[in-house]
C-alpha cells in the first residue's frame, strides 16, 4: 500500500455519473500520486488529449495549494474528487487551509521574457486555458476549487 | 510517471539529455540538478533536449527549461529542443514560450543549425 495515497475509494458507479475520490498529502511529493490517480480516467471513456489537460491543470492547482499552505500550515491533506458524466470530468480539489482564491491572482505578462514572469502565475493561466471551467468557493472552513474538462 | 534522463555527446561541446516520461513539480528538480552540472562544464556550446519520449511537462518542467536556456545563454551557448509531442508543445504554445526558443522538428535541421553555430563559434575563438 503506497504511502503517499491515503484513501483512494470508487465511490458510486451508478449511470450516468462515475465518482472517484482520493486524498493526499500537501506536499509536493504527492504529484506523481496524483497524476497516477488521474489516470484512472483512461479506463472511463475520456480522450486522452482530456486526461493529459486535466493531469496538467490539477498538478497546477495542487501545487498552487502546497505553495499557500506553508504559510497557512493546518491543512494536513489536499482531497481530490473526480465526477465524470457522460460529456465532462469535473476535478474537485479541498483543502482546509486558509481561505485562497487562485482566480484572483494575477495574470502573468506572456509578452515578459520568460525567465522574468512570476511563477504561480503562470501555472494558474496554464490550467484556466486548459480547462473549460474553473470554478472556487469558500465552504465551511475548506477551500473548494472545481475544474471542468468536455471529454 | 518518473523522468528518465539520459545524456549523450552529439558533437563536442554539444551535449544531448534525451527525456523520457514526466517532467512535472516532482521531478523538475531532476533536471534540475542535472544542467546545473552540465553548466560547470565551460567547454559546453550546445544543449540539446531531446523530448520524443517526454510524454507529460508542467509549468514546473517548463520553468527549469528555460533556467536552463537562461544559463547556457549566460555561458555563451545555446539551448536547442527537438522532438515536442503535441500536447508538450500546446503547453509552450499557451503560456507563449516558444518564440524565445531554438526549436527544431527534425534532426537534419537541427544538424545545420549546428554546424551554423559551430562555424560561427570557431572564428570567434
Amino acid at each position: 500500500m503506497r504511502d503517499d495515497i491515503f484513501n483512494l475509494c470508487l465511490l458510486s458507479d451508478c449511470a450516468p455519473m462515475t465518482v472517484y475520490c482520493a486524498t493526499f498529502p500537501v506536499s509536493i511529493a504527492a504529484v506523481s500520486a496524483v497524476h497516477d490517480f488521474l489516470d484512472v480516467l483512461s479506463q472511463e471513456r475520456c480522450s486522452a488529449v482530456a486526461v493529459h489537460d486535466l493531469k496538467v491543470a490539477v498538478e497546477e492547482m495542487f501545487v498552487n495549494i502546497v505553495a499557500h499552505s506553508d504559510a497557512g500550515g493546518q491543512s494536513d491533506v489536499i482531497t481530490v474528487t473526480l465526477d465524470v458524466a457522460d460529456d465532462a470530468v469535473r476535478a474537485t480539489l479541498e483543502d482546509s487551509a486558509m481561505a485562497f482564491d487562485p482566480l484572483t491572482a494575477t495574470p502573468p505578462d506572456l509578452d515578459s521574457p520568460l525567465h522574468e514572469r512570476q511563477t504561480g502565475g503562470m501555472g494558474i493561466y496554464l490550467a484556466r486555458q486548459l480547462v473549460d471551467d474553473m470554478s472556487y468557493r469558500r465552504e465551511g472552513g475548506r477551500n473548494v476549487l472545481t475544474l471542468s474538462i468536455k471529454v | 510517471m518518473s523522468l528518465r534522463i539520459a545524456r549523450s555527446l552529439k558533437k563536442p561541446g554539444v551535449v544531448v539529455l534525451t527525456l523520457a516520461g514526466s517532467l512535472d513539480a516532482k521531478t523538475a528538480t531532476d533536471l534540475e540538478d542535472e544542467v546545473g552540472k552540465l553548466l560547470q562544464d565551460s567547454d559546453i556550446i550546445g544543449l540539446v533536449l531531446d523530448l520524443e519520449l517526454l510524454e507529460f511537462i508542467s509549468s514546473a518542467g517548463l520553468r527549469v527549461v528555460v533556467m536552463a536556456q537562461k544559463g547556457m545563454k549566460a555561458a555563451g551557448g545555446t539551448l536547442m529542443m527537438i522532438n515536442l509531442q503535441p500536447q508538450i508543445r500546446k503547453v509552450f504554445d499557451i503560456v507563449k514560450a516558444l518564440p524565445s526558443m531554438e526549436v527544431f522538428s527534425s534532426v537534419t535541421e537541427l544538424d545545420n543549425y549546428l554546424a551554423q553555430m559551430q562555424r560561427c563559434y570557431c572564428r570567434e575563438q
